[in-house]
């Protein structure tokens, strides 16, 4: 059992043997992941801003309201792409690599492929990735003005996100959406050999 | 175009006898129950009573005639729907809002006063006179 | 073309056909109508093509009258004139604003706004308004921002269109194109010191032009144009005094009598019944791109009946200041996060949850107050300043002192006086304002000045719009021009200009006096061509 490999298995089984992870945990281990990856960005457009000069300028003598915050638009554009960039960086390279982010790691949770690979190939773990993050707060950002746009993307942010939650609460293989097209599942790490020692025969 | 001026709330306040935002004017009333006489239930609806009682005065210096409650209430009364009869029985939220409404229809027909540069309606600083009434 | 009057030879004799002397938004206007036509055209400009002290102390003047700055401040004397530092302010004048005020003397132009209608078109092209669509309907499509709904129809919202602010200078924007007209001349640091006329005074027949250098020379034309601005239009005349002792056009002492100005002042204060009412249509911003600046004033009708001129009110929203306890910034919490505009703009793009940049939370952090705007905060008062259609007043007036300037003409001072009427403008109408906002359930209304002050404000103001010292009249007992603009009892000597106006209106003047400048190239075109 695990040595083969399911590779055409549509419905994205676990791999037998190991015991799945609960949304509790799973859920503090992405509340510590944004957390984390938030600092990691605000940093580094910090010291960007430092460098450059800042995005968002306050002009307090202003005639208009509108006119106090002026933000740079090119800037924002490479705001917006260094911190996908730092997103994507800290969520797939781990996935494929360790299997796991760091509060996934320290939690004791594994992202594994659910046909039975060890990790999450590139395309799968970006796919994951996207899902999980949908740009919301790029296009809210990008889109700053629009006030019908903010709100239909804040809307629609906080739907998909209960979707997800759903979704994997209700799966009997704790798979939500994302995961299901991802085709990954998360587990729990370092009870696995001794769940394996216990029930693989 | 100048910068918008921020007037500091409280010596705004202040200076200008007290007045909050005039939604407030008919607010949550810290006064329970319909023992209380009508004047005293009229001024009671006030919500910033303090500010009102600066306008008050001055509109006791100005329309002496008006200057005892039961005047100032019969005015009041005659423009609200039962006249002193509602004052008595109405709730207070019913009151509030025939009040609301009779300050409109002033401000519509102009019947207004200035009282310490304040543009008021009649009713409203009727209100204010009955408060400084209480107060003393 | 370009030229400099210090390198004329001296005394000599430039022959021109229209001599327009000032290149300001007047001048210039009128200059460039002409560019292609037979006609030569030499304009003199005071300046250089940037601010020189030295030619600006020219304009040194004191106020003895009503508070007012030193008249070198309002105005700059060099290539563009005073649309240097313009601000861009735009709004045509209404029919009711020609028209005559029975209970006010001195009200009326000789002209209506259908013989100026033609001439707006192309005075928003000059200006470079994008739009010559004034109405509300164009400018407040939505709900937001949108005019206030008041009950009667006595106070009106009103559109003023903003330039753009690169825009605004006629000296940036024209320079090129005189630069390559091959038939006019703009001839820089002349500095037009009198008109000489002929000896029945009838007709100018030179210009006499001095240099801080020391130069002088005269310019002959066939027809001169004064464009100098209303102080210095009058001190011109009056000045050129060679054959007319009283100056030009002054038979009846008129000459820069009826200073007008736009008078303002903080009239009162608004506490508004809600914290966000909906009043960002009466801040300067944009529709679909382009800059509007809405103001209430009362209606015409309203006007008529009272007796009254014109009033403008622009509001002035003020926002509260630092949260006062834990509930207070609570709340303020709570505004913030409903405030979505504000997040999407300082919030850093990409990042899985919203965080403000650095530099916005130090901001936030050394000025806790100021860190308010850009959570665009509880409106707590909004200032209501009045700007008010003066009435004519003889003696409100430029009148020619002993000193003399550094090229030896003796300089003017301001003495500008108001009136009763206007004082009872600003009254009548808060009043009126005051219990439209209270029916209208916006808020409550403070007059500042009570009935019986006497005077003047503390922070009584101009609007820095200097007209009437040459006004239009058909009669020349009533007025320096005639409704061509031709000075009266001269057959070649007009003034372009806010001079002009009989009566100051209730827009901003530039738009209209661009208009009245096309009108007399027009005029001059017609005359000369024939």
């Amino acid at each position: 059992m695990s040595g083969e490999r399911a590779e055409s298995d549509p419905a994205g089984t676990p791999p037998a043997g190991e015991p799945l992870a609960g949304i509790s945990r799973r859920s503090l281990a992405w509340i510590l992941d944004v957390a984390l990856v938030t600092v990691l960005i605000f940093v580094a457009v910090a010291v960007v801003d430092e460098i450059f000069g800042p995005t968002v300028r306050l002009h307090r003598d202003a005639a208009a309201l509108e006119d106090v915050l002026a933000a740079d638009p090119g800037r924002v554009v490479l705001n917006a792409v260094l911190a996908t960039l730092l997103s994507v960086s800290y969520f797939v390279i781990p996935w494929i690599l360790l299997g796991g982010t760091p509060a996934q790691l320290a939690l004791r949770l594994r992202v594994r492929g659910s046909a039975g690979g060890e990790t999450l190939p590139f395309g799968r773990a970006l796919a994951r990735w996207i899902l999980l993050f949908p740009p919301f707060a790029t296009v809210s950002a990008l889109t700053a003005g629009l006030p019908l746009v903010g709100a239909f993307v804040w809307g629609a942010a906080a739907v998909w996100y209960v979707v997800l939650l759903l979704t994997t609460a209700r799966s009997d293989t704790k798979q939500g959406l994302h995961d299901r097209i991802a085709r990954s599942v998360v587990c729990t790490r370092g009870r696995e050999a001794a769940y394996r020692a216990a029930h693989v025969r | 175009m100048t910068v918008p001026r921020r007037i500091r709330r409280k010596t705004f306040l202040l200076g200008a006898a007290g007045l909050g935002a005039s939604l407030a004017w008919f607010g949550p009333s810290p006064f329970r129950g319909a023992s209380l006489a009508g004047s005293e239930r009229l001024a009671s609806l006030l919500q910033h009573v303090d500010g009102a009682l600066g306008v008050g005065r001055e509109y006791l210096q100005q329309v002496p005639a008006e200057a005892s409650p039961e005047v100032l209430t019969a005015r009041v009364a005659e423009r609200l729907p039962g006249g002193l009869g509602t004052i008595d029985t109405a709730s207070n939220g019913r009151l509030r809002e025939l009040l609301l409404s009779a300050v409109e229809e002033d401000f519509r027909d102009l019947r207004t006063m200035e009282l310490h540069g304040w543009v008021l309606a009649r009713t409203e600083a009727r209100l204010c006179a009955l408060a400084a009434l209480g107060a003393t | 073309m370009f030229g400099d009057a210090r390198s004329i030879p001296r005394d000599a004799t430039l022959e021109t056909d229209v001599c327009v002397v000032g290149a300001g938004a007047a001048g210039i206007t009128l200059a460039r109508e002409l560019i292609g036509s037979p006609l030569r055209v030499t304009v003199l400009e005071s300046g250089g093509l940037h601010y020189e002290p030295e030619t600006q102390a020219l304009y040194e003047g004191p106020s003895i009258g009503l508070p007012y700055p030193d008249l070198s401040v309002p105005r700059l004397r060099f290539f563009g004139g005073t649309t240097n530092h313009w601000g861009g302010i735009c709004r045509p004048f209404e029919e009711a604003d020609f028209a005559a005020r029975e209970a006010t003397p001195f009200t009326g132009w000789p002209i209506a706004k259908s013989d100026v209608d033609p001439f707006y078109e192309r005075a928003a092209s000059v200006v470079r308004l994008p739009t010559r669509d004034w109405s509300l309907d164009r400018w407040a499509p939505g709900d937001e921002p949108a005019p206030l709904r008041l009950r009667s129809e006595h106070i009106v919202s009103r559109v003023a269109q903003e330039v753009e602010p690169e825009l605004r200078s006629f000296g940036e924007g024209y320079q090129e194109e005189l630069r390559l007209a091959p038939n006019v001349t703009v001839l820089l640091h002349a500095n037009a010191t009198g008109v000489t006329t002929d000896e029945s005074g009838r007709t100018a027949e030179s210009a006499d032009v001095a240099t801080l250098e020391g130069n002088r020379f005269s310019v002959v034309a066939r027809n001169f144009v004064l464009a100098t601005g209303a102080v210095e239009n009058a001190r011109v005349l009056l000045t050129s005094n060679a054959q007319q002792p009283r100056g030009l056009g002054n038979q009846h002492g008129l000459v820069g009598r009826f200073f007008l100005e736009h008078p303002r002042f903080l009239g009162g204060v608004i506490v508004p019944s809600t914290p966000h009412p909906n009043l960002g249509f009466y801040e300067s911003h944009r529709v679909d791109g382009l800059r509007m600046q809405g103001y209430l004033a009362s209606s015409k009708e309203f006007q008529f009946a009272e007796g009254l001129l014109d009033l403008q009110m622009r509001l002035e929203l003020g926002y509260g200041d630092a949260p006062e306890d834990a509930s207070d910034f609570a709340r303020r919490l709570m505004t913030l996060a409903g405030d979505l505009d504000s997040w999407q703009e300082i919030a850093i793009p990409g990042a899985p949850i919203p965080i403000p940049y650095l530099d916005v939370i130090r901001d936030a952090l050394r000025s806790p107050e100021d860190a308010y705007i850009y959570l665009r905060g509880r409106i707590e008062s909004i200032g209501v300043t009045t700007r008010i259609e003066q009435a004519p007043n003889p003696d409100s007036r430029v009148v020619l002192v002993r000193e003399r300037d550094e090229l030896g003409i003796l300089r003017v001072a301001l003495d500008w006086r108001l009136s009763d009427v206007d004082r009872r403008n600003v009254r009548r109408t808060l009043e009126l304002l005051g219990a439209e906002i209270g029916a209208a359930g916006v808020g409550r209304l403070q007059i500042l000045h009570g009935e019986d002050d006497t005077g003047w404000p503390e922070d009584l103001d101009g609007g820095q719009h200097h007209m009437g010292t040459t006004r239009m009249s058909d009669d020349p007992k009533e007025g320096v021009v005639d409704s061509d603009c031709c000075v009266h009892g001269m057959s070649n000597l007009f003034v372009a200009g806010s001079s002009v106006f009989p009566t100051p209106g209730g827009a901003t003047p530039t738009l209209l006096l661009v208009a009245l400048a096309l009108r007399l190239a027009d005029h001059l075109k017609g005359m000369m061509l024939r």
